[in-house]
C-alpha cells in the first residue's frame, strides 16, 4: 500500500465533492434545517392538554361539606399538564376525546354521601400522551382521595402521622440541568450524522462503476486498499464537517447540554467514519445505484431501530438485544449520551471508542476483500 | 395530456425496476425486514428493570415492607415492574452504583424518628424513556401502597367512626377498540413511515438515474409531455409503493398480530401516504441533478417528515410555529387517521377529511413537480 497513491485518489476524491456545490449545499443547510426541525418539534414537555370534564351533580354546588369535587376541579386546573373544558353532557366529553380535540374525557359522578365514582377515559392513539395525562390525573385524584377519606378529624382514633402519603423525590444522575431536547439530542446526533455518512458513501463505488471512472482506475496499478482507503479519508472530511455543523447548531440555537464538546466530537467524527465504512462495504457489494440505495435506506432504518434511539434495550426481544450490541451505532449512542448528560471523561467512554474504532477497521477490512476488480 | 404516452413511460419505469432482479426483490422484502426489526425492538413495555434498593443497617424495619411490595409490584399487563436487589449501603453510594451500570435506578429511603418520611429514586439520565417508566410506576406504587397502609388502619379501629367517610373509586380506561399490546401503540405509525420512506427514496433517484443513464436524452427527444413524464412514473412507482404498503400491513398483522380497524381504509390511508412519498420524491428528483444530491435532499426531508408526523413527539411537544408547520405536511393526517382507525375503531365517516387532505396534498405536488420538471439534460 502506497502512501502517494491514497493521496492522488484522496485529493480526485475531494475535488469531486468540492466540485458538486449544490451537494455542499444540501449537507450544509441540510443538517443546520434538521437541528432546528428536531429541535422545535422536541420543544418542551407536553402541556396545557386538553381535558374535557363533566361533572354529573347529584345535587346543587356546594351541598357537599368535604368539596372534593371542587377540590379536584381546582387542582386540575392548576396543573400546568391541562386546560379544562367543561363539557355539558358525559356524551359531549367523550364526543371531544373521540374527535381528537380533547387528550381525556373526566367524568365526575356524584351521590348523596359526596363525589362516588371518577370515571377516566384516555386517549388511545398516543402513548407518551395517555402516560403523562395517566400519571397526572391520578396523582390528583388519589392524592385528593386519601387524605380526604381518612383525615385523622374525620376518622378518630387514628394515630398521628400514620397516614401521611409517602413523599416521593425522583431525580437522574444527569451532570448539569436538562431540558426535554437535551435527552433526545445525543441520539439525534447519531441519527444524522449516520445518514448524511452512510448515505452519501452508498454509491461511491457503484457510480463510479457506472459512469465508467473505475475502468481507468483500474487499469493503473492501484490496489483496492488504496482506493477504499482513499475514498473513506476523503468522505470522512465530510463527517468531521457534518459533525462540527450539527454540534455546532444544536449548541448556539438550543444551548443543549453537552458536558465535554471535545470529546462529543470526537465521538460524532468516530460515528460518521463508521457510517462512511458501511456505506463503502455496501458499494462494494452492490453493481448498481439503485442496489446500493435500497440496501443503504434499509441499514439505516435496521440502525436507527437497533441503536436506542427509539426504545431501550428494555424493551427489545433478547435476540435484538444481542443484535443491537454488535452494532457501532449502539455504541455511538451509549458514549454521546454519557458524554453530554453524565460528563463521562475519555476513560469511561474508552470501552465504546474501542468498539467504534474496531468496527471501522473491520467494516474497511471487509470492503477491501469484498471489492470486485471487475468491472461487471 | 395523452394517457397512452403516460402508460408508456409508466411500462418503462417498471421495465427497468423488474430487470434488476436483486434490486426488485430487496425492495420487495426490505418491509418485511424492517417490519420484523420494529416488532421485536418495541417488542415489549419496560419490565422487569433492574433496580437496587439501599438500606441504611441503622434504620428500623419500616423500609422491608415497601421494599417488598415494590419487589412484588406488576405492571397492569401482569409482568413485574422491576427487577429488585436489596443491599446494604447509605445514600452517597447511590449515585456510584448507576455510575458503574449495576442497576438503571437506585431507590434508598429518609427515616425520621415517626418511620419512613420519603423515598428517594435516583434514576440513570441517559435513557428518557425509562425515566418515564420510574415515574410512572413508583408514584402509582406508593400511592396504592400509602391506600392500603390506610385502609389495614380503618380495619384495626375498634368500630367505624362516625366521621369516617367512604373514599370514592376511580377507574381509568383508554377509547381503544380492542386491547393493545405494547407495540400496536407504534404499528400504526410504523406503516406510515415505512409507507413514506421507501417510495420515497426510490422515487428521489427515478428521474436523475435517467439523466445520468442518458435515458432522459432519448425520451425528451420524443413528443412526451412533461406532465406525461411525470405522471407515468408516478403510476410506475406508485404501484411499488402499492406492494410495498401490502407486504407492510401484511408483515405486521401475521408476525405480530397488531391489532387494525377496517383493513380496506388503512390500506387506502397508507396508498394514499406512499403516493403522496412517491411525488415528493419525484419533486426531488426534478429539482436535483446527481443521484447523492437526490438521495441527501430525501434522506434530510424524510428525518424531518419524522420528525413532524407525531411519531416520536406529540403535538404537544411542539413550538407554537412547528405546530402550525406540521399542518402543511401529509403524513401527520396519514399517521393521525391510521391511529384512529386502528385504535380508536374509527371509520370513514370520521377520516374522510384526512383522506380528503392527502389527496390534496398528492394533486398540489404534481402540479409543482410538473411545473419545476426542466426538459434541457444538464
Amino acid at each position: 500500500m502506497r502512501l502517494q497513491n491514497i493521496r492522488i485518489l484522496f485529493l480526485m476524491e475531494l475535488k469531486k465533492l468540492w466540485n458538486d456545490k449544490l451537494e455542499l449545499l444540501i449537507l450544509i443547510f441540510g443538517a443546520i434545517l434538521l437541528c432546528l426541525a428536531f429541535g422545535y418539534v422536541a420543544y418542551s414537555s407536553p402541556g396545557d392538554m386538553d381535558i374535557a370534564v363533566y361533572v354529573d351533580t347529584y345535587a346543587k354546588p356546594g351541598l357537599f361539606p368535604h368539596g372534593e369535587t371542587a377540590d379536584i376541579l381546582t387542582d386540575l386546573q392548576e396543573s400546568p399538564y391541562f386546560s379544562l373544558t367543561a363539557a355539558s353532557s358525559r356524551r359531549e366529553a367523550l364526543q371531544r376525546l373521540n374527535g381528537q380535540k380533547s387528550r381525556a374525557a373526566v367524568i365526575l359522578e356524584e351521590d348523596a354521601a359526596g363525589l362516588a365514582h371518577v370515571r377516566v377515559t384516555l386517549d388511545a392513539t398516543d402513548l407518551t400522551i395517555q402516560q403523562i395525562v395517566h400519571s397526572e390525573l391520578l396523582r390528583i385524584l388519589q392524592t385528593q382521595g386519601i387524605p380526604s377519606t381518612l383525615e385523622p378529624p374525620r376518622a378518630p382514633g387514628l394515630p398521628e402521622n400514620a397516614l401521611t402519603p409517602l413523599a416521593l423525590s425522583l431525580t437522574t444522575n444527569e451532570s448539569q440541568k436538562t431540558k426535554l431536547f437535551d435527552a433526545t439530542a445525543s441520539p439525534f446526533m447519531v441519527l444524522i450524522i449516520l445518514g448524511v455518512c452512510l448515505l452519501t458513501s452508498v454509491t461511491a463505488l457503484t457510480s463510479e462503476r457506472t459512469i465508467g471512472t473505475f475502468e481507468r482506475v483500474f487499469a493503473i496499478p492501484f490496489k483496492r486498499s488504496e482506493i477504499l482507503i482513499s475514498k473513506a479519508l476523503a468522505r470522512s472530511m465530510v463527517a468531521v464537517a457534518v459533525s462540527a455543523i450539527i454540534l455546532l447548531t444544536l449548541r448556539l440555537v438550543f444551548d443543549i447540554a453537552m458536558a465535554r464538546p471535545g470529546l462529543a466530537m470526537l465521538a460524532a467524527v468516530l460515528i460518521g467514519i463508521n457510517g462512511v465504512a458501511f456505506g463503502l462495504l455496501i458499494s462494494a457489494i452492490t453493481r448498481i445505484e439503485l442496489e446500493s440505495v435500497s440496501l443503504g435506506i434499509t441499514s439505516w432504518f435496521l440502525f436507527i431501530t437497533l441503536m436506542g434511539f427509539m426504545w431501550p434495550l428494555e424493551t427489545m426481544h433478547p435476540w435484538f438485544q444481542s443484535i443491537a450490541f454488535f452494532t457501532p451505532f449502539f455504541h455511538g449512542v451509549y458514549a454521546m449520551r454519557h458524554i453530554n448528560l453524565l460528563g463521562w471523561d475519555l476513560y469511561q467512554v474508552l470501552p465504546s471508542f474501542a468498539w467504534l474504532s474496531g468496527f471501522i477497521l473491520l467494516q474497511l477490512v471487509l470492503s477491501t476483500l469484498l471489492l470486485k476488480r471487475e468491472i461487471n | 395530456m395523452n394517457l397512452h404516452n403516460t402508460l408508456t413511460i409508466a411500462r418503462l419505469t417498471l421495465k427497468a425496476i423488474w430487470n434488476n432482479k436483486f434490486a426488485f426483490y430487496f425492495i420487495i422484502l426490505t418491509p418485511i425486514l424492517i417490519c420484523v426489526n420494529f416488532g421485536y425492538v418495541a417488542h415489549k413495555s419496560p419490565a422487569a428493570v433492574e433496580t437496587i434498593i439501599l438500606h441504611d443497617t441503622g434504620w428500623d424495619e419500616e423500609w422491608m415492607p415497601i421494599t417488598d411490595f415494590i419487589s412484588g409490584y406488576r405492571l397492569s399487563d401482569g409482568s413485574k415492574a422491576f427487577d429488585v436487589t436489596v443491599m446494604p449501603g447509605t445514600p452517597g453510594k447511590a449515585r456510584q452504583l448507576l455510575e458503574d451500570k449495576k442497576a438503571r435506578a437506585v431507590i434508598y429511603f429518609s427515616q425520621t424518628s415517626g418511620g419512613t418520611e420519603k423515598v428517594h429514586v435516583l434514576v440513570d439520565a441517559t435513557e428518557p424513556l425509562l425515566i418515564s417508566h420510574y415515574e410512572r410506576e413508583i408514584s402509582f406504587l406508593l400511592q396504592e401502597y400509602s391506600a392500603a397502609a390506610s385502609r389495614d388502619l380503618i380495619a384495626r379501629l375498634p368500630e367505624p367512626s362516625p366521621g369516617y367517610i367512604p373514599g370514592y373509586s376511580v377507574t381509568a380506561k383508554t377509547n381503544a377498540s380492542q386491547d393493545l399490546k405494547y407495540f400496536d401503540f407504534f404499528a400504526s405509525a410504523v406503516i406510515v413511515l415505512i409507507a413514506l420512506a421507501l417510495p420515497l427514496a426510490l422515487s428521489s433517484l427515478s428521474i436523475t438515474l435517467d439523466r445520468s443513464m442518458d435515458v432522459l436524452e432519448r425520451v425528451f427527444v420524443t413528443p412526451y409531455r412533461k406532465s406525461e413524464i411525470i405522471v407515468g412514473k408516478m403510476a410506475a412507482n406508485g404501484l411499488l409503493s402499492l406492494v410495498i404498503t401490502l407486504m407492510t400491513i401484511l408483515t405486521l398483522r401475521v408476525v405480530f398480530d397488531i391489532v387494525l380497524g377496517n383493513i380496506a381504509l388503512i390500506f387506502l390511508l397508507a396508498a394514499l401516504v406512499a403516493i403522496n412519498g412517491v411525488i415528493f420524491g419525484l419533486f426531488i428528483s426534478a429539482v436535483t441533478r446527481k443521484e447523492t444530491q437526490s438521495l441527501l435532499a430525501a434522506m434530510i426531508s424524510l428525518l424531518i417528515f419524522m420528525s413532524f408526523m407525531t411519531f416520536l413527539w406529540p403535538r404537544e411537544t411542539m413550538h407554537p410555529a412547528m405546530q402550525s408547520l406540521a399542518r402543511f405536511m401529509p403524513y401527520i393526517y396519514g399517521v393521525e387517521a391510521i391511529r384512529s382507525v386502528n385504535l380508536v375503531g374509527a371509520g370513514f365517516p370520521e377520516v374522510w377529511p384526512h383522506v380528503f387532505i392527502l389527496i390534496l396534498f398528492i394533486t398540489a405536488q404534481v402540479l409543482l413537480t410538473v411545473l419545476l420538471f426542466r426538459r434541457r439534460i444538464t
